[in-house]
This record gives structure tokens, sequence and C-alpha cells, in this order.
């Protein structure tokens, strides 16, 4: 009895410890976007069509 | 609000590994090329909205629509974070062949000119998709591949930069030192002539 009781506890901790894990790996993924989008390091549609005619245009 | 049948069912868990497949090679430029790409951020967001509307569908119809259209979207957003990885390899491709234009890149990498050729399929590939904009979803796969190649001649250009560098800088001092001699030979010629007069 006590030894399913344990384990039910030791489930609810690790499950507790991933699902914190996941949220602190979220955060920190939308944090980082955010860091890059206030630094403004973001690529727009235009710059990318530039870019890829500047691409384009090099003579490989 | 209908519930949700089989076929339903096997079209959302399509949408839901496109969707991921999008985010996973969102996340894998976004760490390569340090910057986020918009556009594909936005496929997302349109593919989300028809992933409700298809959700909260009253008509079999209307919900395998908005699936679809979600799918779709999916798939650009794969299209164009894999596009802008393979824009930037050979963005980073062009500068490095211009640092060392005046130099023998094939001393350092032997296989440079095979290498050269990738880029060029490259172009070959993001010219026809940029073309042909419905195809663009199915161009995402062959992209993401050719992506992981240029991806690995990246690395071999920056392993052989340290040498290159060094056969730019021997040529920097040889041209110094052509110059000197030449100024020097040049002043000596005039003191030369000076002196016969």
């Amino acid at each position: 009895m006590f030894a399913i009781v344990a384990q039910k506890t030791a489930n609810a901790a690790e499950e507790e410890r991933a699902e914190a894990a996941l949220r602190r790996g979220l955060v920190m993924r939308y944090a980082r976007g955010n860091l890059r989008l206030q630094l403004g390091r973001y690529l727009t549609k235009e710059q990318i069509d530039a870019d890829r005619a500047r691409a384009l245009a090099h003579k490989f | 609000m209908r519930p949700l049948d089989e076929a339903d069912c096997l079209l959302l868990l399509k949408v839901d590994a496109r969707f991921r497949d999008a985010e996973a090679r969102l996340k894998q430029i976004e760490g390569f090329a340090q910057e986020l790409v918009f556009p594909a951020i936005n496929e997302l967001r349109y593919a989300g909205n028809h992933l409700l509307r298809g959700l909260t569908a009253d008509s079999k119809a209307t919900r395998e629509e908005n699936f679809n259209k979600a799918l779709n979207h999916c798939e650009r957003a794969i299209f164009d974070s894999t596009e802008v990885g393979v824009i930037y390899c050979m963005e980073k491709a062009a500068k490095f062949e211009d640092d060392y234009r005046l130099i023998q890149i094939e001393s350092a990498l032997p296989n440079y000119v095979t290498t050269r050729k990738a880029f060029r399929e490259a172009q070959a590939l993001i010219e026809t998709a940029s073309a042909d904009h419905d195809q663009r979803g199915a161009y995402a796969d062959q992209c993401s591949d050719l992506f992981k190649k240029l991806r690995a001649i990246l690395e071999e250009y920056g392993d052989a930069r340290p040498s290159l560098n060094k056969q730019v800088r021997t040529r920097r001092s040889g041209f110094v030192q052509f110059v000197v001699s030449a100024l020097i030979g040049i002043a000596a010629l005039a003191l030369g002539l000076m002196a016969g007069k």
C-alpha cells in the first residue's frame, strides 16, 4: 500500500518537474524570440526579397 | 460545432506533423542565422487560424477545407524558413568568395570548385521556386536537403579561413615590399640623374 502511494508521489513529482522544465524552456524560447524582435533581428518579406536578389545575382 | 470523426483526426494529425516540422525548421534557421523569419511566422499564424476555424466548423466540408488550408500554410512556412536558410548560406559563400578573390582558394580547399556547384544548384532551385508561387510547398524538401549540404560546405569554408587569411597577409606584405622597393629604385634613379647633370 505504502509502496503504491510512494510510487504515485514519485510519479507526480517527476511529472511536475518535467512540466516545469517544459514551461521554463518555452518561456526562455519566447524570451529569446522577443529579444531578437527588440534588437531588430528579424527578416521581413522585403528584406528576404532583397537578399534573394543579391544571392541570385552573384556569379558562383 | 461538429464532433471529430476518424477522417478529421487523420487530417488533423497530418497538420500537426507539418506544423511541428515548420516550427522545428524555423527554430533551426533562427539559431543558425540569428534572425526571426517573419513570413514563416505569419504562415504559421494563418495555419493556426484555419486550424481553429476547422475545429469549430459545423460542416464536414468546411472543416476539411480549413484543415487543408492549414496544411498548405504549414508547407509554405516550411518552405519560407528553409529558403531563408539557403539564401543565408549563399550570401555567406558570396562573401567568402569576395574576401579571397585575389588568392588561390583551391590551395586551402581542394574541393572548392565542386562546392561552388552546390551553390549554383541552390541558385537554380531558388529561382524556379520563386517563379512558381503555387508549387513552393513542394520545393521545401529539396530546399531542406540543399540547406544541409550548403551548411556543411560553409563549415569547410570556415575551417579554411585561417589558412587563407595567412595567404592574404603574405600577398599584402609582398605587395608592400614591391611598392617600397619600386619607390627606392625610382628615388635612386632620380638622384643618379640629378647627380649626372
